[in-house]
């Protein structure tokens, strides 16, 4: 057998590699850098972040959860939650940077992990990896798959304005509305800030897929005044929406605006949403005032089968909505057109009826099983000054009741509106348009006034000047007891040491003089309840002039309920809605359910 | 009986016992009981403006931290104004129809501009009279004495072209030339001058280590104060003059009217003794006259005046030399 000694001299060549220097790459690794626009892990600001979940809704591979951490709390316009990315199902496509509202999320050049615990590929960015921030190397500006640009609301010019009591806000197109409909993520986080929290993210979802009747219908669920909302909402919503954190918030307001328009009269809109009215179920609730608040509690209990009646002291309902907001707001047919389809699903409304004159409140009593208060404040504050009471001197809720009932109101050509509310602006707004030259003094800064900022906006768009720091002193009136001019004086903002707004002081000697045909006093409102019976003002609980009541609106005394500006914190329509709401779970759960009735009090 | 009866302010008093402004003139049943103690005119308690200022505020904080925004309560203070002072203007009404004394209504304020309207709605809810309780502490550096004092006379002015009624000042005694200011004051047009008000004054709690309100009431001995003011400047002012602060008594009574007031308001003293001390002091006041044979206040009324004293450079010594100390031991 022949020797092949190749073979056997082989093995031992292989001990000459011994000395030489390995080709093998060494452990640990040596890193390779990442190139600038890597697509490595994840890393989130945890601050930026509001916990929308859009990454998680976006991700192809549901590789994103939304989960809460400790320290992280849930508030209105944060949901408390945060992502975390399963690292074995990532594939790095950044689409979920890209939709990311906030620009919270990123990507980063880190890329390796090595392990053999799979839960160990779970990683919560920005928590779980905070030196991350110092590896940024993806972020979403200029891939951003959002528009943050708002679809502009076409609105009559200023000087066109001013002509007439025309609608200033156009409306939306169907096609504009489909294209800003189509910028929300539909994250769902501004129906916290709702007072109602109604159903945004699926009626806009709805408009975007052109099916604008569901939109409808989606509204009327927990809202029954939906294109006033559409219309004069103060729109909370949209100060906390996802994409306000880097943009325009979505045009949530005038969204509701165009869908609830579709319905161009009551019998159409009934068609639309198209309501189920229970049976009759032999319980009978009165409503005093036929407000926001009053009419969804008579809405929603008509269509749960109540008998409810609305005792409304004026010869329309709305209450602020129809005597408060000026039609170039909110149109009169708007307002009616809700009204009647109120009425079409069983609402009753009794007009000229003012409890405590045409009707007591014991009758009320004794008529129905549960009431609900609604009565809103209307007695203004007095300005407290001299010439108060002259010819001229004109209170801003009578004067837009006035003007609102059509009826004419002497203002002459040169008007001082004392205030710094949307009553204020609202007066402002109306002297204009009777073709007075106007000028709003208020005391505190304009950044203070209570006001809408586009409120504010709009009146000096249309020539209203705004004297802030401005403190009336007396209205100075001629022979006949008729204003002829205003004093005032200029005030100077002292600090709150308690951490308040800063308080205006007179400048002692900085008067002036402004000659002035009608001076309009807005300062704010009071509830008038000197037609409840003593027994009932004992006992329930009135703070600062409201009514103290529970989370259903239910006050000390079990049958009686109340809501709008004479018990909750915002005096808006919405929030008198939301309080209406609230009510009518209230009622139904006192009525129907025989263990809360023999206990009383729902809480 | 001697007759006690004075003319203050052009108001006929049956006495010179006047309520002081305080809790006990702030509702009708207790002014009611004053008159049947007879008190011989009742100021109302004073409308605080301060107070309403502080009440406004306290209401918002508390709001706030219940959650309520504080723009809801912008202007909450009018509203707090307006019902105090509807409050006010019905107690003056109810006292002008309960009872048969002069009402003198009170403004305690440290400025005019707004007050200047009440004023007027005090009148016209039938007041007899107003005290403008004027409360400016001269305690800001920056202010001269000029400028403190320019504003008690545009306040009185003001106040003066409202009105009709008597308007009477009371007054502090923080003036660096307090003859002289209370001299030109009497001549404004104001009908009387109360000497002096009465501050809150802080104090220190040395345990807590914390300000502290000190003790509220006057003592007898604080007569020393407007009994030194009204000896001096009773003869010399071009209106009545009312003593108040330390008036615990019918002696206390005496003295002033001695020194030269028309009237004296107590309420110290009504808190200590209750409202039957103005009927002991007007008998303790009958009695002394009795024992000097005098039949009517004015005849010793300023007997011991500035002017008619027999030692008038007794008012004018403030420091304790050992000609005029008394003290021994």
């Amino acid at each position: 057998m022949a020797i092949n000694l190749k073979g056997i001299i082989s093995p031992y060549n292989a001990l000459k590699q011994a000395g030489k220097k390995p080709h093998t790459v060494q452990y640990p690794f040596e890193k390779k850098e990442a190139a600038e626009r890597y697509r490595g892990f994840h890393y989130n600001d945890l601050e930026e972040c509001i916990g929308c979940g859009t990454c998680a809704t976006i991700c192809q591979n549901e590789a994103i959860d939304m989960i809460f951490i400790e320290g992280i709390e849930t508030t209105n316009g944060d949901s408390g939650l945060r992502p975390r990315v399963d690292n074995g199902r990532c594939c790095w496509c950044a689409l979920c940077v890209d939709s990311c509202p906030t620009g919270s999320l990123s990507l980063t050049k880190e890329y390796l992990h090595v392990s053999e615990d799979p839960d160990s590929f779970l990683l919560i960015p920005g928590l779980d990896n905070p030196e991350g921030k110092e590896k940024i190397s993806w972020i979403s500006n200029g891939n951003s798959l959002l528009d943050y640009q708002r679809v502009p609301m076409p609105e009559l010019e200023g000087k066109e304005r001013v002509k007439s009591f025309a609608e200033v806000v156009l409306g939306y197109s169907e096609e504009q509305a489909r294209a800003e409909a189509a910028r929300c993520v539909g994250c769902g986080i501004c129906t916290d800030n709702c007072p109602v929290h109604m159903h945004i993210p699926e009626y806009i979802n709805a408009i975007a897929r052109g099916d604008d009747e569901m939109a409808v219908k989606i509204i009327y669920d927990n809202n029954p005044l939906g294109e006033t909302c559409g219309k004069v909402c103060t729109r909370r919503c949209e100060e906390i929406c996802a994409v306000s954190k880097r943009g325009e918030p979505i045009a949530i307001r005038w969204l509701k605006r165009y869908a609830t328009e579709k319905a161009k009269n009551k019998d159409i809109l009934k068609e639309i949403v198209n309501p189920v009215i229970l049976p009759p179920n032999g319980h009978s609730v009165g409503i005093i005032g036929a407000g926001p608040g009053g009419l969804t509690v008579a809405y929603y209990l008509a269509l749960r089968g109540f008998d409810v009646t609305i005792y409304e002291a004026k010869d329309h309902a709305g209450g602020m909505i129809m005597y408060g907001i000026p039609k170039y707001r909110l149109p009169l047919d708007s307002i009616e057109k809700q009204i009647e389809y109120m009425k079409s699903i069983g609402v009753k409304i009794l007009f000229n009826t003012k409890v405590g004159k045409d009707i007591s409140f014991n009758e009320l009593k004794q008529k129905h099983e549960a009431i609900y208060i609604g009565i809103g404040f209307e007695v203004p504050y007095k300005l407290g000054i001299k010439g108060e009471d002259a010819e001229g001197s004109i209170q801003a809720i009578n004067f837009l009741r006035a003007i609102n009932s059509e009826k004419h109101v002497e203002i002459g050509n040169k008007v001082v509106v004392v205030g710094g509310g949307n009553v204020a602006i609202d007066a402002a707004r109306v002297s204009r348009r009777l073709g007075a030259e106007v000028t709003i003094l208020y005391r505190r800064r304009v950044e203070d006034m209570p006001a809408d900022w586009e409120e504010i906006e709009g009146a000096e768009d249309e020539g209203v000047v705004i004297h802030p720091q401005a403190i009336p002193l007396e209205i100075i009136t001629d022979e006949n007891n008729k204003v002829k001019a205003i004093k005032y004086a200029n005030a100077e903002m002292i600090p709150d040491p308690k951490g308040g707004r800063p308080r205006p002081k007179i400048i002692e000697g900085d008067e002036h003089i402004i000659e002035v045909t009608s001076v309009i006093a807005a300062i704010g409102q009071e509830a008038d309840y000197s037609f409840l019976p003593d027994e009932v003002i004992n006992a329930i609980e009135i703070k600062r002039g409201r009514i103290v009541v529970n989370e259903y609106q239910q006050t000390k005394l079990p049958w009686l309920f109340a809501g709008g500006d004479i018990a909750n914190r915002r005096a808006d329509a919405i929030s008198a809605i939301a309080d209406g709401y609230r009510a009518v779970q209230g009622i139904e759960k006192l009525l129907l359910n025989e263990d809360i009735k023999n206990g009383g009090r729902l809480n | 009986m001697a007759d006690v009866s004075t003319n203050y302010l052009g108001l006929e008093l049956k006495n010179p016992i006047i309520a002081s402004s305080s809790t006990l003139t702030d509702n009708i049943n207790s002014i009611m009981e004053l008159e049947k103690h007879n008190a011989a005119a009742v100021v109302l308690r004073s409308i605080f403006e301060e107070e309403i200022t502080l009440e406004a505020d306290h209401i918002t904080r508390e709001a706030v931290r219940e959650g309520f925004p504080e723009e809801l309560f912008d202007y909450y203070d009018k509203k707090i104004k307006q019902k105090n002072t509807d409050e006010y203007l019905k107690l003056i009404s109810e006292a002008k129809a309960k009872t048969n004394i002069p009402i003198i209504g009170s403004i305690n304020c440290f400025s005019a501009h707004e007050w200047t309207y009440f004023a007027k709605k005090i009148e016209d809810a039938g007041a007899d009279a107003l005290e403008l309780n004027l409360f400016l502490l001269p305690s800001k550096p920056d202010s001269s004495c000029e400028e403190n004092e320019k504003l008690y006379f545009n306040i009185v002015d003001k106040v003066l072209n409202e009105i009709s009624i008597p308007l009477t000042l009371k007054i502090s005694h923080y003036f660096s030339n307090l003859a002289s200011t209370i001299e030109k004051l009497s001549n404004t047009g104001v009908k009387g001058l109360v000497l002096f008000n009465k501050f809150f004054s802080p104090d220190f709690d040395i345990e807590e280590e914390k300000v502290v309100p000190t003790y509220i009431f006057s003592n007898p001995q604080d007569i020393a104060l407007p009994l030194r003011w009204i000896s001096i400047m009773s003869e010399r002012v071009n209106c009545d003059l009312a003593a108040s602060t330390g008036i615990h008594d019918g002696e206390g009574l005496v003295k002033q009217i001695l020194a030269g007031a028309k009237a004296v308001q107590i309420a110290s003293t009504l808190y200590k003794n209750g409202m039957e001390q103005i009927d002991l002091m007007l008998d303790e006041l009958q009695n002394w006259m009795q024992r000097k044979n005098y039949g009517s206040l004015n005849e010793f009324r300023g007997k011991l005046s500035y002017s008619k004293s027999n030692d008038p450079a007794l008012f004018e010594r403030v420091q304790f030399m050992k000609y005029f100390g008394s003290v021994t031991g």
